[in-house]
């Protein structure tokens, strides 16, 4: 790749930071939180080093008052390299919980665009937790009576422009993401980047 | 000492009929690489007892040269060859038949006859005759030594089976497993040195209408193929193959190499490049995005805005109106604002004599209208901005004439709207020129207007006004890298 | 012709009396721009908030237009859908905004606005749910022609979130700081 006559339309991307927390407002439906996370480009773009994607620890707040942050502190990184802005990175999290009876359901989804721009660390990147709601009265029974939210069949269904068009979502919570973003080889091609 | 060329494979899509195919092959045995002179007394005529000197003439080494034009699948008989089948009972196959009956016909057995029979009969009365026909034979047989011959197709002839003709074996049958076993058609090109050494190796492929030489052809000036041969001393060869086969016109050439589409996708590609809407020369081209988003604290609901624009001096309108007026709106349930989120964007020319510390000024009335239709005046605003780059918003104080107790009443019965010459109350006229007075006006406050303004600019970059900006700023070696890439892929699409 | 990105996403709505919300976004732009990659115009999801009056959509934007002129600088027009429990939705805000004319991130606030109810019926059917009153002709809010005479009524923000990448501007003179 280094010899590729074409290394001059390339750009690169390096992405670090954590995940530092989720914020619940009147706690989680859970006693044990963990997410899932995954990033999706577009097809422009190659992951050059890092993961994509991961399944963090299980943390709670138990121990503290029940509007506490539940901590993850769950690093990321991430190098892409890519010849257009287009189909610019995003991240997908899907939160699962633990409630106290040992069952395993779905707190919701985010998505966030990773930092265009070399970000702030003042500014974490505060994005809302999105559950999906069951659509008629028998399967809000049914879950009311298993204590399992409804899940996305396919999380990336989020990134999409209009595939989520009948689907109902309440917002509940929040994810705290501090993500700065280095960017090398943009002026060659011609990016003004601000 | 020489320089070896390397040799490769030369793949060639041939259009045409195999058949024109014509090659000349240039064979020459280099005696040195010297060009000296050889002393030489057979041709020296001299009388040697004449009192002159002994003149003896040098003459250059002359290399044994062989110039030989073969078309494709010609047959020429190699020296062994001939010697193996002018003799019936070792044709086995049609082939050599047919080649046996070839040198009955040209009577070529009387060349190297000669050598042959010399062998068999040795009798001292065609002594003197032997010894002419041997040196006849001799010298045939130099002459014929170095000879280009050649195995076709037909002769199945399998270059890594070297023993194969002098012992007459019959050939087996060769199983290849290639699916176009039946079209596949070789020839060999040999040169017959002391052991026969392959020259140049063909195969023509036609499904594929590919033919492949093995070493691709060359220049026997430029870069000729060197063989060096040990075996009683070491030898040196160097040949050429040339193409010399007659090209023909085909009537109707084949539209399939032309790619019309793709040639047009180019230039398209080419022309968007350089597409973009350039300012006239020596003028400046603003654009200025408005918005107006909200405005609070009126006493009546229901209200619009109308806005007028003047230009400064030596500026031409565009795009854009200078006089507009915005829906009407009343504040929400949630909040006091009335909001009206209007965004407007206006182009102009500046020419070269602007000049750039003149204003542009956006003037607004707030004027409210009731149920009957009845239009009150609210408020007047005013916004001035030099044309430079930037964003700015600004929250705009409306006011309007106090009014008297007369006024009030004409105001909330019957409506109406005063006239009030609002633009020469901001902006200077030709009156005042040093003072401003605004003595006498009663003005009272009413709500306020929330604007921005977003302004950027385009110019013709000459070397008047040089463009400032940070260009992609591509290396001499970022060029050159993405010109060697397209040109090889523009190749790889040509060439197919 | 010069590039301009869009990568952003369409935040939250806030302050809208309707707690079910989803919006309907698309990008008007001059004669001169046209669309490379990406789609402009797409649906969000419905959404609401537990706890407050707001309701968080994170709808991904990604839009790569080229132009060969500044005229025509493209706005991104967003239309608030309300649902209710019968899924019948109806309009609840317009709102229009330039995309900003420097490349870097940008918080944008939208203020929309709806109709207003034209008869004392109206406001009572707008009260009771079911629907308020939409715009007949969407290029209504496009055209700038005696526009005074449609009335609005304030309605909620809308918070988007963009990040702008401009490419070959320079090239053609045209500075945006």
């Amino acid at each position: 790749m280094s010899d590729s006559p074409t290394t001059a339309s390339y750009f690169n991307i390096f992405i670090t930071g954590q995940l530092e927390a989720m914020e619940f407002p009147l706690g989680p439906n859970a006693a044990e939180v963990f997410c899932r996370y995954e990033v999706v480009y577009g097809p422009d773009w190659e992951l050059v080093s890092g993961v994509q994607s991961g399944i963090s620890q299980t943390a709670s707040n138990r121990s503290g008052y029940f509007k506490d942050k539940i901590i993850f502190n769950f690093p990321l990184e991430w190098t892409f390299k890519s010849t257009t802005p287009f189909g610019w990175p995003q991240l997908i999290v899907c939160i699962y919980g633990k409630t106290r009876w040992g069952a395993e359901t779905s707190l919701g989804y985010s998505r966030i665009n990773l930092p265009v721009f070399g970000s702030n660390d003042n500014n974490p990147i505060v994005t809302p937790i999105l559950c999906p709601q069951n659509s008629n009265m028998v399967s809000e029974l049914a879950s009311w009576i298993t204590g399992r939210n409804p899940e996305l069949k396919d999380p990336k269904a989020l990134l999409s422009n209009g595939k989520l068009k009948g689907i109902s979502a309440e917002s509940y919570g929040e994810v705290v993401f501090k993500l700065a973003t280095i960017l090398r080889g943009t002026d060659r091609l011609g990016y003004d980047w601000g | 000492m020489f320089h070896i060329f390397p040799k490769h494979t030369g793949v060639y899509n041939i259009l045409d009929n195999i058949e024109y195919l014509e090659l000349e092959v240039h064979f020459r045995h280099i005696n040195s690489l010297l060009k000296l002179p050889k002393f030489d007394r057979a041709f020296i005529d001299v009388n040697i007892n004449s009192l002159t000197k002994n003149i003896e003439s040098f003459k250059h080494t002359e290399d044994a040269t062989c110039l030989r034009r073969i078309r494709w699948q010609e047959k020429l008989l190699s020296p062994s060859e001939i010697e193996l089948y002018k003799d019936e009972r070792s044709c086995l196959t049609d082939t050599q038949k047919k080649y046996n009956q070839w040198l009955l016909e040209t009577g070529v057995s009387e060349v190297s006859s000669g050598h042959s029979s010399s062998v068999n009969e040795v009798s001292k009365r065609c002594h003197k005759k032997r010894n002419k026909k041997s040196r006849k034979a001799e010298l045939s047989s130099k002459e014929r030594w170095g000879e280009i011959f050649t195995y076709v197709h037909e002769d199945d002839f399998n270059p890594d089976d070297g023993a194969l003709l002098s012992n007459g074996k019959k050939i087996e049958k060769q199983t290849r497993f290639d699916e176009h076993v039946a079209a596949q058609q070789f020839m060999y090109i040999f040169a017959a040195i002391s052991p026969d050494t392959q020259l140049v190796s063909l195969a023509w492929y036609p499904e594929l209408r590919q033919l492949h030489i093995y070493p691709d052809f060359n220049d026997f000036a430029v870069n000729p193929y060197y063989i060096q041969v040990d075996t009683d001393y070491r030898h040196l060869y160097a040949f050429a193959v040339h193409n010399v086969s007659k090209r023909r016109y085909v009537a109707n050439p084949t539209t399939y190499l032309r790619l019309p589409e793709l040639t047009a996708h180019w230039q398209e590609e080419r022309d968007l490049n350089t597409l973009f809407d350039l300012p006239p020369k020596r003028t400046t081209r603003i654009s200025l995005l408005f918005e107006l988003r909200q405005a609070s604290g009126f006493s009546y609901d229901n209200i619009n805005v109308r806005y007028q624009i003047k230009l400064p001096a030596n500026t031409i309108l565009e795009e854009g109106v200078l006089n507009a007026s915005t829906h009407a709106s009343s504040p929400g349930p949630a909040n006091v604002d009335c909001f009206f989120g209007y965004n407007w964007q206006l182009t102009l020319l500046c020419e070269e004599d602007f000049d750039p510390t003149h204003l542009l000024h956006v003037y607004f009335e707030v004027i409210s209208i009731d149920s009957w239709g009845r239009e009150r005046i609210e408020g007047y605003a005013h916004y001035s901005t030099y044309l430079l780059t930037g964003s700015k918003s600004a929250k705009l104080m409306c006011l309007c004439p106090a009014d008297g107790i007369l006024e009030t009443l004409t105001r909330y019965l019957i409506g109406g709207r005063r006239l009030f010459d609002f633009m020469s109350f901001y902006t200077d006229t030709a009156k005042d020129t040093l003072v401003k007075s605004r003595y006498g006006c009663r003005i009272k406050s009413t709500g306020q207007l929330e604007l921005s303004c977003q302004c950027f600019r385009q110019r013709h970059c000459e070397l008047l006004t040089p463009c400032t900006n940070k260009t992609s700023g591509m290396t001499l070696d970022d060029i050159m890298l993405a010109y060697r890439e397209s040109r090889r892929r523009l190749e790889a699409v040509v060439l197919k | 012709m010069a590039e301009v990105h869009v990568i952003g996403q369409i935040l939250k709505a806030v302050d809208f009396a309707e707690p079910h919300l989803y919006c309907k976004w698309s990008l008007q732009s001059g004669s001169a721009w046209k669309l490379v990659q990406g789609e402009v115009a797409g649906q969000t999801l419905v959404s609401s908030n537990r706890l407050e009056q707001a309701s968080d959509f994170a709808h991904p934007l990604d839009i790569h237009l080229a132009t060969a002129s500044i005229q025509g600088w493209p706005k991104l027009h967003v239309e608030v859908y309300a649902v209710n429990v019968l899924h019948k939705s109806w309009p609840v805000g317009y709102g229009f905004v330039h995309i900003p004319s420097r490349p870097g991130a940008h918080r944008l606030e939208l203020l929309t606005w709806k109709v207003a109810p034209l008869t004392w019926w109206d406001s009572v059917r707008e009260k009771f749910g079911g629907g308020g009153v939409g715009l007949s002709k969407a290029d209504l809010i496009y055209t700038g022609v005696e526009r005074y005479k449609l009335q609005t009524r304030s309605s909620g923000k809308i918070i988007i979130d963009l990040n702008l990448v401009f490419r070959n501007f320079a090239k053609f003179g045209v500075e945006f700081k």
